[in-house]
């Protein structure tokens, strides 16, 4: 009686999904940016007439900065809505949800920073007007088909103006 | 005599290499690389002496040209320095010059032209410097600003 060899198990060629893996890695580490970068758009100021006449005054919402302070006005006289301390910035974020209710199609927001005004500050003011900062809270927008939608985002369009 | 001594070689087998460890790695390093992964066209080399702010915003950058202002007030082009923020005055007149000659070069028709200008500041820089970087860039045709922020999860 003659012995059966034991078959041994067939082993996988690993080497082409090597080479692959191999080329992808390299892709990557070329492509790799180990800083997260990102962008906030500002468009420049550009003067426009329209003969429309909206329905509500305009919001006009504009931020003054001043050095340890954000004073919030509304509306074309610019009324102070509010005046709040720089390190409670998570009222002004409070405040902007508020107004959104108010107008949900306005989209826009002045800045007024003084000329010492440090620029990371600046950033933050931004981040605070542009969305909403608490997690699953949302506010009814206004399309331009008048269809009401949730959103995160307040006032994302950002205007830089200079304080005189 | 001599066959007593004399032995069959075992014929050698090729000798066969572990490449598991190997592979723990290679998958490692790929998950790492891919969560890294940014899909953005904006490559960005910053220059010394500059700390880009921490930001909430969530939107990618793209190709445009890049200034990049640092902490001494120095302005950089695409990593070329071309001059310092004047403490006088509501421009900057190398960069004019620079922005100028870029708008001449873009050769494509005049609504197409690139508008968009991607500003890179250290995040001490007074708002008197920003304005301008601005001022001169909107001058000179680029009137969509960029500023460029690191995520801030």
């Amino acid at each position: 009686m003659s012995k059966r060899k034991i078959a041994k198990p067939p082993k996988l060629n690993l080497i082409p999904i090597l080479d692959a893996i191999f080329i992808f890695i390299f892709f990557l580490l070329m492509s790799a940016q180990f800083i997260d970068i990102y962008e906030i758009g500002s468009d420049a100021p550009i003067s426009a007439s329209s003969d429309k006449h909206p329905e509500k005054d305009p919001l006009n919402l504009t931020l003054v900065l001043k050095n340890d302070s954000i004073v919030v006005k509304t509306g074309l006289n610019g009324d102070v809505k509010k005046k709040i301390a720089f390190k409670e910035i998570s009222k002004l974020n409070e405040l902007l949800i508020e107004i959104k209710k108010d107008y949900p199609k306005e989209t826009s927001a002045i800045l007024k920073p003084g000329k010492n005004f440090k620029y990371h500050k600046i950033v933050n003011v931004i981040d605070n007007t542009r969305e909403i900062r608490k997690p699953n809270v949302f506010v009814s927008a206004v399309d331009e088909n008048n269809k009401k939608y949730a959103t995160t985002k307040l006032f994302d369009q950002i205007i830089f103006e200079t304080q005189n | 005599m001599r066959k007593t001594f004399a032995r069959k070689r075992a014929k050698a087998e090729p000798m066969e290499i572990d490449i598991t460890s190997l592979l723990d790695i290679l998958v490692i390093l790929l998950v790492f690389l891919l969560k890294s992964y940014n899909a953005s066209d904006l490559k960005l080399d910053l220059v010394k002496n500059l700390t880009v702010p921490d930001s909430k915003a969530r939107k990618l950058g793209n190709h445009a040209v890049i200034i990049q202002v640092d902490k001494n007030s120095n302005v950089w082009v695409e990593k070329k320095i071309i001059g310092k923020i004047p403490t006088n005055g509501s421009e900057v007149p190398e960069l004019l010059a620079l922005l100028k000659e870029r708008k001449a070069a873009d050769r494509a028709p005049a609504a197409k032209k690139a508008k968009a200008v991607n500003l890179v500041f250290d995040k001490d820089t007074p708002y008197k410097s920003l304005q301008k970087i601005m001022h001169t860039s909107a001058v000179a045709g680029f009137t969509e600003f960029k500023f460029i922020v690191q995520g801030n999860y």
